[in-house]
């Protein structure tokens, strides 16, 4: 959704307009960064509070940087000492049928490595392979949302790729 | 191009349709697509983005009220007031506690009180003498109606403050007596300054200061080392009559009715304050006058009618 520049973000539909443009990837960052267990629903609605708080003071084209800034501090300053873990779904759908035991077991375990081997990722590494992987974002838009050049996020993706291989396929 | 330049290209997803063709064949391709499958078990739940914008709509407006208040100048001024108050409050618990002690004597009455540095004063009957226990550090006041004897402890200045003038010393004895026109104060030790409207006055031990009527009178050489009426006495140096008669019914619960009486002749003596009988005889026989009883509580004292 296309938000004007010029609008206040003290309007209601210009900020309704910014929270529907923001809130999901907004979410989907402090969840791959921090984790389920560091209430990202929580931050979102806190970030986007403080943005009402001083709409004012911001103007539309920062409003994004200032949501991520804004929801990156709070979190990082309510993260205490929860740890970050990412779960495997577990209400996923399953993929295949009649699996031999063997199999299920060796997917079995072949996740488990996988859920440690993310979690061991650095926040940054994991959030810029998540989104590129899972989200289907492109570099350049990682880029702009954890305000770093387009060639750090792809080092930082083809690190956390060749991390992942290593530890869930032992290369 | 090598493997990593593939997997980089294939992460950007920039690879031409001929490159996956060979990518696809390679056993990095079969591992990274695994890979990808398993990884999307990591996705973030669905974000409900209505619902969570219509939570913070709620939150929004709630949360408006707590953080922007509008406050009028007078709903300042309130608190401020109030804050004020509280804080006057505070101070005067803290510090001041009970405001003032007051002790009073009434008819034939005597009392000792001790004052928080340990200064003592005798009240004489029907006196009275308040001072602030919390101010008492900064400040040695007490204020005295009627007559008290004052052994006041060595310090900083002491001040009497009575409706006939202000004594001050530093420690020593004194007695002081404040009646209706009359203030009078007697060093025994010491030295004592006198603040009596115009007058002041450095009065030292053995000296007799007194303002009757506006009249000032001075006396010197009291041999006594402490006031009469402490051993229920009441002595008079050249007091107006009327003074002795008045000082009479404070000690005794009479009235006295004075008949072909000067009231303003000097007398000199005193009386005791355990025998009516006698403390009368006292104060007549020298001036040559009679007295009566007329009530139970009522004396009627009369001159030479001649």
């Amino acid at each position: 959704m296309k938000v004007a520049e010029k609008e206040n973000i003290c309007q209601e539909e210009t900020f309704n307009a910014l929270f529907a443009a923001h809130a999901k990837d907004l979410y989907n960052f402090l969840y791959y960064k921090y984790g389920p267990g560091n209430n990202p629903h929580d931050m979102v609605q806190e970030a986007f509070i403080k943005l009402w708080a001083n709409c004012h003071k911001v103007i539309v084209a920062k409003a994004r940087a200032f949501l991520f800034t804004v929801a990156n501090n709070q979190t990082l300053s309510a993260l205490a000492k929860t740890k970050t873990a990412l779960k495997y779904a577990e209400d996923r759908p399953k993929d295949y049928t009649a699996e031999t035991p063997a199999y299920l077991l060796e997917e079995k375990e072949y996740k488990a490595r996988l859920e440690q081997a993310i979690n061991e990722l650095t926040p940054e590494q994991r959030t810029a392979f998540l989104l590129n992987r899972v989200e289907g974002k492109k570099h350049q838009e990682i880029a702009e949302m954890l305000g770093i050049s387009r060639k750090a996020v792809e080092k930082r993706i083809y690190t956390a790729l060749a991390k992942l291989r290593q530890k869930v396929e032992g290369i | 191009m090598n493997t990593e330049e593939y997997i980089k290209k294939w992460l950007a997803g920039s690879l031409s349709e001929a490159e996956l063709q060979a990518f696809r064949q390679t056993a990095d391709y079969a591992a990274l697509e695994k890979l990808q499958q398993a990884v999307q078990g990591f996705k973030a739940p669905a974000y409900d983005v209505p619902q969570a914008l219509a939570e913070l709509n709620k939150r929004k407006t709630s949360g408006k009220k707590n953080k922007l208040i509008n406050v009028s100048w007078g709903q300042m001024a309130l608190r401020v007031a109030a804050v004020v108050v509280m804080a006057l409050l505070g101070y005067y618990f803290i510090f001041s506690g009970p405001a003032t002690t007051t002790v009073t004597t009434s008819i034939a009455e005597k009392t000792t009180v001790q004052l928080p540095d340990n200064s003592g004063v005798t009240l004489n009957a029907l006196s009275s003498l308040s001072y602030s226990e919390n101010n008492w550090q900064e400040k040695r006041l007490v204020k005295l109606t009627g007559e008290a004897f004052f052994t006041v402890a060595k310090g900083a200045r002491f001040d009497v403050q009575t409706a006939g003038g202000v004594v001050s010393v530093l420690g020593t004895e004194f007695n002081v007596n404040v009646r209706e026109n009359y203030f009078e104060v007697v060093c025994f030790t010491g030295l004592v300054a006198i603040t009596a409207g115009q007058e002041k006055v450095q009065l030292p031990a053995g000296h007799l200061f007194r303002i009757a009527d506006g009249v000032v009178f001075k006396e010197t050489g009291i041999k006594a080392t402490s006031p009469g009426w402490l051993a229920n006495e009441s002595s008079f140096v050249s007091v107006p009559y009327k003074y002795v008669l008045k000082e009479l019914e404070r000690q005794y619960q009479v009235t006295v009715v004075a008949r072909n009486i000067d009231l303003d002749q000097l007398f000199t003596g005193r009386f005791t304050h355990k025998n009516l009988e006698l403390a009368l005889k006292s104060i007549s026989l020298p001036l040559n006058l009679q007295y009566k009883k007329v009530g139970e509580h009522q004396i009627e004292l009369s001159g030479d009618s001649k």
